[in-house]
């Protein structure tokens, strides 16, 4: 996915995740859902404290308070909803997802960023909901946790992973890369990315829509569609 | 092909108008008034109590009450349950113990007599045609209405109606009689017959589609602004102890050819007449043969008022298939239906389809090779389903019914979703689905995939879009729609069906 624009949005509803001359990535955000996503974008021109404290234990990914970090951290990052992200659970028992892209995205980061990734989840256990705008803050002002925090924003939209390292690059002139590799984290990450779920479309080759939902216009009152209520 | 055997069955049920006075009359033959399915609707749930929660016990002292309580005429389920189970799999098993209700039901004898006393060939609600007819005696030759009840003697193909006796099953073979879905290749069983397959609707799925005339195709056309929405099955409203309705059931069962006394004292079985239509260019005459056919597959779809996505319940024989974990170490039974434990994988590679051509079957039901089926189970059921199983087939010892499990039961989890219905509701079109633009109109099944061994042997896995999953194919299904007026002139159009594939079989 080299480019995915809407540019047929007013200036303040457009809010650039990762921009430059290689990668150009423009998710376009109602007002609706423009405090937690706009936050989770402009913040990266925000400098504030940086976080020292780091958790002692390593992440569990069956632990239910990792996983509720981490879903947390995500809604505040992507600005979409966390019980979209994770249906059910915030309800006791936890957990009615039967899909549950989370669980991977967790292993996944894990086992490539494990310490940068403590620091992120220590972020989103220390800033209760709703915490949004305070999570982003301090996401950006730790050098070594926002581009992670952005390669899992790409994630949740793309369902791929790209490097934090190269994310970093691009994000620093005057480097240039040529060409800034990724690679779709499974066959369910491709079907489960928000991107197309924004766009009110579908990833190629897969659809649970209806049929003949071609025909009818997208809808920029669906909430469901874009992560809101 | 599925057409023109379609139309060679059809010609013979339709020439058989001229010897209809001489043949008895099924209908009055039949056995006395049957107790409708529900409602009562069954109300009963997993649990006895949510707080704290408490499983319902299955059990001796329970019997009675699970083996005899009908029909559900809409889940009951819960997402509190034992410490330790996530919401999911609370959730899961209230489905998985509704399953088990309605195969029950469904199962129990046509004469209203008691599950614990059936015998194999015992006939069952099911397959009883006041409570569930055939797809082949709905959508009829030339888009005629179907009429409910018994089947009537015309309704009988001309070949076998000589051997035709009141209660027998009688199978009119189409491709998907024999060819799985997709047309991914029949499945043989290890004496080298055909298993068939079969497809039934209950009397408010029949009327939906008598009402709208959706047997016909050119009606379908002519209606094409129709928003297919079958009826869903409703509880009782609360404190009110009668009312509810099952809504729309479908069935789709899989039989295997039992060729010996021992083999019918293990599975269902029914006395069937299979009806294998003539070929078009006319070398092939229509045929009739009799067979004991045993169940060993039986998937449930049913659409209730908060799952607009339907309930979709799979039960299969025990003795089917090994799972893949047991073909891998080794720890195989004796014998299964269709996997042979002595066969090399060299020589019988497992999961594989039969060598082409896959043709129609002859009336002696073999394939045309040697070949035999060597399946095993991809998705092994959870424990959680063994765990039910194991306690609902121990309540069914002494009958044949304890021979059979459930896999699993796939339901839309994300309820929100599940149960949308539009803001401007039509009159008289319950429930009025509003599926227009979901991001995902499944809305989330749990399990994502779910295959049974019998009915998609060959799409078992876990690949999005490509293995099977109940909704996400069923999502797909579709009726026929007018053409606009610059189409070509062969090509069809189609609209959304509301997770039924039987429209397309209007004619």
């Amino acid at each position: 996915m080299e480019e995915a624009s809407m540019s047929d949005r007013l200036p303040e509803e457009q809010n650039p995740i990762v921009q430059n001359a290689n990668i150009h990535v423009t998710i376009t955000y109602t007002r609706r859902t423009l405090l937690a996503g706009a936050a989770a974008a402009t913040a990266a021109a925000t400098v504030g404290t940086v976080i020292t404290t780091m958790p002692a234990r390593a992440a569990d990914p069956i632990s239910t308070e990792d996983l509720s970090a981490f879903v947390t951290l995500s809604a505040a990052l992507t600005g979409i909803q966390d019980k979209q992200l994770a249906p059910g659970f915030d309800r006791a028992p936890p957990g009615s997802d039967s899909i549950d892209i989370k669980r991977d995205y967790f292993r996944w980061v894990k086992e490539k960023r494990s310490v940068a990734f403590e620091k992120l989840l220590g972020i989103a256990k220390g800033n209760p909901k709703p915490a949004a705008q305070a999570i982003i803050e301090q996401v950006q002002a730790d050098p070594e946790s926002k581009y992670l925090a952005r390669s899992i924003v790409l994630m949740w939209y793309l369902g791929a992973w790209y490097d934090p390292d190269d994310l970093k690059i691009l994000a620093e002139p005057p480097a240039s890369p040529p060409e800034v590799s990724h690679k779709v984290i499974s066959a369910k990450a491709y079907t489960q990315g928000w991107v197309w779920r924004v766009a009110q479309a579908h990833p190629m080759g897969s659809s649970d829509m209806q049929f003949g939902y071609w025909q009818r216009k997208p809808n920029p009152e669906r909430p469901d569609f874009f992560g809101g209520a | 092909m599925g057409d023109s055997r379609w139309l060679g069955a059809g010609m013979a049920g339709a020439v058989g108008l001229i010897g209809l006075l001489s043949l008895p009359d099924a209908a009055a033959a039949q056995t006395p008034a049957t107790k409708a399915l529900a409602p009562p609707c069954n109300m009963l749930s997993d649990l006895v109590s949510t707080n704290p929660p408490q499983l319902t016990p299955v059990d001796e002292a329970n019997k009675d009450k699970l083996l005899t309580s009908g029909l559900p005429c809409a889940e009951t389920v819960h997402g509190e349950g034992p410490a330790g189970k996530s919401r999911l799999e609370n959730f899961q098993r209230g489905f998985d113990f509704y399953s088990w209700l309605t195969f029950i039901a469904l199962n129990t004898p046509a004469d209203d007599s008691e599950i614990k006393n059936a015998r194999p060939d015992t006939r069952t609600k099911w397959e009883d045609m006041r409570h569930f007819r055939q797809l082949a005696d709905i959508m009829l030759k030339e888009g005629k209405a179907p009429q409910w009840g018994e089947r009537r003697p015309q309704e009988i193909p001309l070949a076998c109606r000589k051997d035709f006796k009141p209660g027998m099953m009688v199978i009119q073979l189409i491709e998907e009689s024999f060819n799985q879905p997709f047309k991914t290749g029949p499945l043989i069983d290890q004496n080298g017959n055909y298993a068939l397959f079969d497809i039934l609707l209950n009397q408010q799925m029949f009327d939906y589609i008598v009402n709208n005339k959706l047997y016909s195709r050119k009606e379908q056309m002519r209606n094409s602004t129709l928003k297919v929405d079958f009826p869903a099955g409703t509880n009782p409203p609360p404190d009110q102890p009668s009312g509810g309705d099952p809504g729309t059931v479908m069935l789709k069962v899989s039989w295997k050819v039992l060729e010996s006394d021992k083999e019918k004292e293990r599975f269902h079985n029914v006395d069937a007449l299979i009806s294998i239509p003539g070929s078009e260019d006319g070398r092939t005459k229509a045929a009739c043969v009799r067979k004991t056919l045993g169940m060993i597959g039986f998937h449930v779809g049913h659409k209730t008022k908060n799952r607009l996505q339907w309930i979709w319940t799979s039960f299969e024989h025990v003795n089917n298939v090994p799972e893949q974990k047991d073909v891998e170490a080794r720890n195989l039974q004796a014998s299964y239906n269709f996997y042979d434990a002595a066969c090399d994988v060299r020589k019988c590679p497992v999961n594989a389809t039969p060598p082409r051509p896959w043709r129609f079957p002859d009336p002696s039901l073999k394939f045309h090779s040697g070949f035999k089926s060597q399946i095993a189970r991809v998705t092994p059921l959870t424990d959680d389903t063994k765990e039910i199983n194991a306690k609902f087939q121990n309540i069914l010892k002494g009958t044949v019914w304890a021979n059979y499990m459930l896999l699993s039961t796939q339901w839309p989890t994300d309820f929100g979703c599940s149960s949308k219905t539009v803001s401007n509701p039509v009159p008289n079109l319950p429930p009025n689905t509003d599926f227009d633009k979901q991001p995902d109109m499944t809305c989330a099944p749990a399990p994502a995939f779910l295959a049974n061994s019998t009915l998609e042997t060959y799409s078992q896995g876990s690949v999005p879009q490509a293995s099977s999953s109940c909704m996400a194919c069923h999502g797909n299904a579709v009726s026929y729609q007018r053409r606009p007026p610059n189409a070509p002139p062969d090509a069809k159009f189609f609209n959304q069906s509301d997770f039924t594939f039987t429209l397309e079989k209007a004619r």
